[in-house]
């Protein structure tokens, strides 16, 4: 009931935010439903990191009461708008008139619909049985949100005592806040509980690409987003390795994965002026991303260079619009508090500079052969990797004609070299890598790390990657109800 | 061939690549196409709350114990740790603090999750720490029965980490 309660309440946040503040632009039920998860549950994290920042206490009274403001003040903007503007309510409603399958698409598409409803299945029943045990898991994500149910902080030594140096005391803990909402409602420390909300992340990430495709493309093709993500077998079954990938895992790459793709997609939006706000909303995820784990920062940069090569005018306006508003949300709720926290040797920011580009660069040997085999990894991606590259292929020019396809490479290619410099620089041990080095021919602990790490980083642009070769293919671009 | 063709070609392949995966098999680590890999998942969850049944703490331990070398082993530690770990945690007191002797980093640090927020110390077995570490007053012992026995010999120890990580590069 706790879990039910909080995704009803994610529901409610997320459906009347995406009113009142973005024009609610979501087509059909499934749309609906993942833009207000992923809003909401976004929006829940924000709010109880808040609450905390404002040092009010973690509680249910803090957390709730923050929830009904956000509620209310959204329920009157939605009502003011609904009275003001019926007449743009029903236009945008009837906007897009149904494009009719025949009856073999119709066949095509329930069957595509039904195996996405499959894969995600599979993944929230595993997310529900499955208690937290990865070790990642427990020692980072679920340790602050133990320490939020019994401290009702993260301020306190969870954060500043050196003893917890091994939660990462600087990483941003948007997940472990949004993780302790169903502690809330149930008053009890339950890993399990707490940890099966993580797979709704993955629930909304494959709604969100369905409607966004379906709004772009048609639903045929959005049917076939949906199930190609769901379907993924880090997504939704294969187990390990890497440890920790899949949406049921209790980590933060999947939540990170459906915030990327989320504000990558509210950016095209906004640069190809398919709907007013969509700018706002690509900062208000950008904020998520940055507040979800590390890598957003490189996001940030990803996401902002594909703006200012994709806008067709006002580049710097937009690019500042979005990024001003991310770093804002990310420094009121956790800058200014990590700034004063203790540094890991995973903190890559301090760590890139040219003397360790210089050092690691005989690294690639070991880096670029890894990277090559987890693009071609089919028990992990079945086809994915190359199936992205043969549509770009097919696409050619338009991967970079159309905007929404040059926002969208830009920001993947940005990303997935900020991974590749991040193993470059990384000052990463542990003692299983010492170990490994000692006796592996490579003797350098970086082929440990990516062994652990690099299919988790994957997993977090794959989506953004199968949506840019959805939009660059030369597939229905009708839009269709 | 035009671009439509080529395109609904390769949205044929995803669709096969991921249909294939569902097709029964053994064991999805010796087939190339992974076949079967969905099922196991499902198979696994299934006997996860069979085991919740009769513990609770039993399908943690067993997915502690999943990955390693002697799942068996590792499942038995695992209940025995965490079957102790919950006896601490109903007996606690304010001044009751858990002292590990002779226990890994990463063992130490998953045991402070699983006890938190009873305070814990220990120097890891890394840094010299072994089951002869004289007892702080006060303090509740845990020892590493497992790892003392089976994989703190350094040559095992190297044997076990570098298996996991040929494990791992092959997937």
């Amino acid at each position: 009931m706790a879990l039910v309660a909080s995704l009803a309440l994610a529901l409610l946040l997320g459906h009347l935010l995406d009113r009142a503040l973005f024009g609610d632009p979501a087509h059909g039920l499934i749309d609906r439903v993942g833009r207000a998860l992923m809003l909401g549950l976004g929006t829940l994290g924000l709010v109880s990191m808040l609450v905390d920042a404002l040092g009010l206490g973690v509680t249910r009274g803090s957390v709730f009461g923050g929830c009904g403001v956000v509620l209310l003040l959204c329920a009157l903007a939605a009502w003011r708008q609904a009275a003001g503007q019926p007449a743009a309510a029903a236009s945008r409603s009837g906007a897009h008139e149904a494009a009719p399958l025949d009856a073999r698409q119709r066949a095509m598409y329930v069957g595509l619909l039904l195996f996405a409803l499959l894969g995600t299945a599979l993944a929230v029943r595993s997310g529900w049985v499955r208690p937290t045990f990865q070790f990642d898991s427990t020692t980072r994500w679920m340790f602050k949100t133990k320490a939020l149910h019994f401290d009702r902080t993260l301020l306190g030594p969870i954060s500043t005592d050196p003893e917890f140096g091994l939660t990462h005391q600087r990483y941003p803990p948007l997940v472990s806040h949004v993780s302790n909402v169903p502690l809330l409602f149930e008053g009890r420390f339950d890993d399990r509980l707490a940890s099966s909300i993580y797979v709704w992340f993955g629930v909304a990430l494959v709604a969100v690409v369905y409607g966004a495709l379906r709004r772009r493309t048609g639903r045929l093709c959005a049917a076939f987003g949906a199930m190609w993500i769901a379907q993924l077998p880090l997504f939704s079954y294969v187990f390990a390795p890497p440890p920790g990938a899949g949406a049921a895992s209790a980590m933060a790459d999947v939540p990170l994965a459906l915030f990327i793709t989320g504000a990558a997609l509210a950016a095209a939006d906004g640069v190809e002026g398919r709907r007013p706000r969509a700018h706002l909303e690509a900062g208000v995820l950008l904020g998520f991303v940055l507040l979800t784990k590390n890598e957003g920062m490189a996001f940030l940069i990803a996401l902002c260079l594909g703006v200012l090569l994709a806008a067709p005018r006002a580049r710097w306006r937009r690019v500042f619009g979005i990024g001003a508003l991310g770093l804002l949300l990310f420094t009121l709720a956790w800058g200014w508090i990590a700034s004063g926290l203790p540094v890991t040797d995973e903190h890559y920011p301090a760590q890139l500079n040219l003397a360790a580009l210089e050092r690691g660069l005989g690294r690639l040997q070991i880096i670029v052969p890894r990277f090559l085999r987890e693009l071609t990894d089919f028990s992990a991606w079945n086809v994915t990797w190359p199936a992205v590259g043969a549509l770009l292929l097919v696409a050619g020019r338009r991967c970079w004609r159309l905007p929404v396809c040059r926002l969208l490479l830009v920001a993947l290619v940005v990303q997935m070299v900020s991974y590749l410099l991040a193993y470059v620089v990384t000052a990463w041990s542990s003692p299983a890598a010492e170990v490994i080095s000692e006796t592996s021919a490579a003797g350098d602990p970086v082929s440990v790390l990516m062994s652990v790490s690099l299919g988790r980083l994957f997993m977090q642009v794959a989506p953004l990657a199968i949506v840019l070769a959805l939009c660059a293919s030369p597939v229905e671009t009708r839009p269709s109800g | 061939m035009d671009r439509l063709t080529l395109t609904q070609f390769v949205a044929l392949a995803v669709v096969l690549a991921a249909l294939v995966r569902w097709l029964p098999g053994d064991d999805p680590s010796k087939d190339p196409l992974g076949r079967g890999a969905p099922w196991l998942a499902i198979e696994l969850d299934s006997y996860l709350e069979g085991l919740r049944a009769t513990e609770p703490d039993a399908p943690q331990a067993y997915l502690r114990g999943l990955r390693r070398l002697d799942t068996d082993a590792f499942f038995r530690y695992w209940s025995r740790t965490l079957r102790d770990v919950r006896k601490i945690q109903a007996e606690a007191g304010p001044e009751t603090f858990v002292q590990f002797k002779g226990m890994s980093r990463n063992e130490q640090w998953q045991l402070r999750y699983d006890l938190y927020p009873i305070p814990t110390t220990g120097a890891f077995y890394e840094d010299g720490g072994s089951e002869d570490d004289p007892t702080l007053p006060g303090a509740t012992v845990m020892v590493s029965r497992l790892i003392a026995s089976q994989d703190m010999d350094p040559e095992d120890r190297k044997k076990v980490m570098q298996a996991s990580l040929e494990r791992g590069n092959r997937k």
